[in-house]
């Protein structure tokens, strides 16, 4: 991997911070906020925490730094390297772009969730040590926890319940994984982990929760849908990105997480399909992409870890800027849900065309982000000889297109008209989504601005005459078969429903066994609580009784005697026990 | 509170309805993306690709002319038609979880 960031700053007077820091302190100096100006300052700190932030980080020099010795542990705060530096950067941008999205939200609570999010995610890539990340991981899902509840609703309530139950046992995971890791080795470095013992899968496990490995992605459709307009654009942003970098920190080139990143990238697409709610089909259409992700890293080759950074990169913009259109419809029309929508270009004009722009992007057309990303991806797999996973890609790739491509623009903005007559999106929305809509478009038309920032040395060229050939036709025919389907009445009608999923095993399943066991439980305590028998009762008087055995006055010499006994038997058990280490 | 719904407008459009907001807009969209597909298709045709493609464009199973276009198709038709399977297996009503959806 190459080391230094081609951004990078020489700034003499640089102060060199890590920048989860500057975040908490922006997090800080929200709260102390008051007075008749709190919300401009509020404002203020939050546009300005990303900017200096930026600066902060631009100037970063390549290397390790901030130690903190506590204990045993030696706990790098920065470790800065291409791969850190990229993901800093892009969390500093979405956290610029969603802070202009929220500028007008007057909430305390979710600002100061959102930066300590913010800083939590920027701390996990920066973090050199396995400790220091966990802590950063549990930041994380507290603070982001913190955005799910902040819908302010009894069905937000439970899904951010559950959403914290999943990423806590995300972060017992990993700290169960780096204490085997420190047991075994003695170091708590974060590195090429690998497979090769049950600590690696322990760790693999909680990177994969965040990143919504199969059966272990509930989280992301049950909590986002759920979040406010502005929650759900941060919530997108840092979480399954985080555990993108750690996967290809740690486990680059295990071929397994070829295997799972294929079903990733195909199951939720079957979903998306019947899925009503339209924030929660951009849920199923995130698990998705990052399948794409976890097969780059799982081939591991320079061109499949690029592609796979490169699209966690763009996912960040145009992920975003749908969530965004979203939310902006959701601002507006008060719910998300296609059976109830329809014929909102008429009212939201300009959030259409970024909705159609976002679209465009995650469906990789020529000259969207998406195109020069994914390809990367997609030619990685077939170098090295995956056809049959790469078809299964290409499959995905066109169900992609299918749903968030085309159903979530069409259902919202065309197929009929609903009735609803809004306002377009406020200004400070236009805005963000406008800055998102134009990266975008000039990231896909221009990828050597992104590839050069990319950690690898890896070149492809995405603008071959085949290659763009190739994908308008898929994508083209693609929109064909929607249409056809439409118009035949064959493509099943947006309905108010739920679509049972992994979540039902904890929500129902569990639910049921847990009611079970508790109500066994209970009837075998019932047994306990009757009167024992007599003959039992005058043994546990003589025992534990007014001058029984084990509560009248010992002499010295018995207990010295005692004491004895039992620091013999501890040292002979020690002793074997030594002995059998050695 | 609602989003204002302008119930005129929508019965007034009622007939109109098709694909597309209205009949008109549904015909040209409909046929622009007949028109832009078939151009896609015949670019190949006239001009294949070059034998140095990256193996990505080249690949053994769809190696034919309009592959991808047929390939494209066909996996969006399953995906809907597996799709409608599999809302009969898990769809359930809109309160199934005590209404919490």
């Amino acid at each position: 991997m190459q080391d230094d960031f081609p951004l990078h700053l020489d700034w003499a007077g640089a102060p060199g911070l890590p920048p989860a820091l500057l975040f908490f302190a922006g997090a800080l100096l929200l709260l102390i906020c008051r007075g008749a100006y709190a919300q401009r300052l509020q404002q203020l700190v939050l546009l300005a925490t990303p900017l200096v932030g930026a600066l902060n980080l631009l100037s970063l020099d390549a290397g390790i730094s901030w130690t903190w010795q506590v204990l045993d542990f030696n706990l790098v705060q920065l470790r800065v390297d291409r791969l850190s530096t990229l993901f800093g950067l892009l969390f500093h941008l979405g956290t610029l772009i969603g802070v202009i999205y929220a500028f007008r939200v007057r909430d305390t609570l979710q600002h100061v969730a959102t930066l300590i999010y913010a800083g939590s995610a920027l701390g996990a890539v920066f973090a050199g040590d396995l400790i220091s990340l966990f802590f950063y991981w549990e930041g994380m899902a507290l603070s982001s926890a913190l955005l799910v509840w902040a819908g302010r609703s009894s069905v937000s309530s439970g899904a951010g319940l559950r959403y914290l139950l999943m990423h806590l046992l995300s972060g017992l995971l990993l700290l169960a994984g780096a204490v085997m890791i420190y047991q075994a080795t003695g170091r708590i470095e974060f590195s090429f982990i690998g497979t090769e013992g049950i600590a690696g899968w322990l760790i693999m496990l909680a990177f994969g929760i965040k990143c919504g490995f199969p059966f272990f992605h509930s989280w992301i459709t049950d909590a986002y849908p759920q979040s406010t307009p502005t929650g759900t654009v941060f919530l997108s942003m840092f979480t399954t990105k985080v555990a993108v970098y750690s996967l290809a920190r740690g486990f680059a080139g295990t071929e397994f997480l070829i295997l799972v990143g294929t079903v990733m990238a195909l199951f939720p697409i079957f979903y998306a399909v019947i899925e009503n709610d339209l924030r929660r089909v951009l849920g199923y259409s995130m698990i998705n992409q990052i399948g794409f992700m976890v097969v780059g890293v799982g081939i591991g080759t320079e061109l499949a870890l690029n592609g796979a950074v490169a699209h966690a990169f763009n996912e960040v913009l145009f992920k975003g800027l749908l969530f965004m259109s979203m939310g902006a419809v959701l601002l507006r029309a008060r719910h998300v849900l296609g059976s109830d929508l329809g014929g909102l270009y008429k009212s939201m004009p300009l959030t259409t065309i970024f909705c159609v722009v976002g679209a465009a992007s995650i469906s990789a057309f020529p000259l969207f982000n998406g195109f020069v990303s994914k390809s990367m991806i997609m030619a990685a797999m077939i170098e090295q000889g995956y056809t049959l996973g790469w078809l299964g890609l290409l499959f995905a790739s066109a169900g992609v297109f299918h749903h968030a491509g085309i159903k979530i623009p069409y259902f919202a903005f065309f197929a009929h008209d609903s009735g609803l007559r809004v306002k377009e999106a406020p200004g400070n929305m236009l805005l963000a989504m406008g800055i998102a809509a134009v990266l975008c478009i000039v990231v896909g038309s221009y990828p050597a601005l992104l590839y050069n920032l990319l950690p690898w040395q890896a070149s492809y060229e995405p603008y071959t005459y085949p290659h763009v050939i190739v994908q308008v036709q898929l994508l083209l025919f693609s929109a064909l078969a929607f249409a056809w389907l439409k118009l035949t009445g064959i493509y099943p009608p947006e309905l108010r429903s739920v679509n049972l999923d992994a979540d039902w095993l904890y929500r129902r399943l569990g639910m049921r066994l847990s009611t079970s066991v508790i109500g066994a439980a209970t009837a075998v305590s019932g047994l306990f609580r009757r009167p024992l028998p007599r003959f039992t009762q005058d043994w546990f008087r003589s025992l534990l009784g007014v001058g029984g055995v084990l509560t009248r006055s010992a002499q010295t010499s018995t207990a010295a005697l005692l004491v004895g006994s039992l620091l013999a038997v501890y040292l002979i058990l020690y002793y074997f026990a030594v002995w059998q280490g050695t | 509170m609602a989003a204002p719904v302008d119930k005129s407008a929508r019965d007034n459009e009622a007939e109109d309805k098709l694909f597309w907001v209205t009949r008109r807009g549904a015909r040209i969209a409909l046929i622009a993306l007949h028109v832009a597909a078939l151009i896609a298709v015949l670019i190949e045709f006239v001009r294949p690709f070059p034998p140095d493609a990256h193996a990505v464009e080249r690949v053994h199973s769809l190696d034919f002319l309009a592959s991808y276009a047929v390939y494209g198709f066909v996996s969006c038709v399953i995906l809907v038609l597996l799709g409608l399977v599999l809302r009969r297996l898990v769809m359930r009503d809109e309160d199934y979880y005590g209404g919490e959806q």
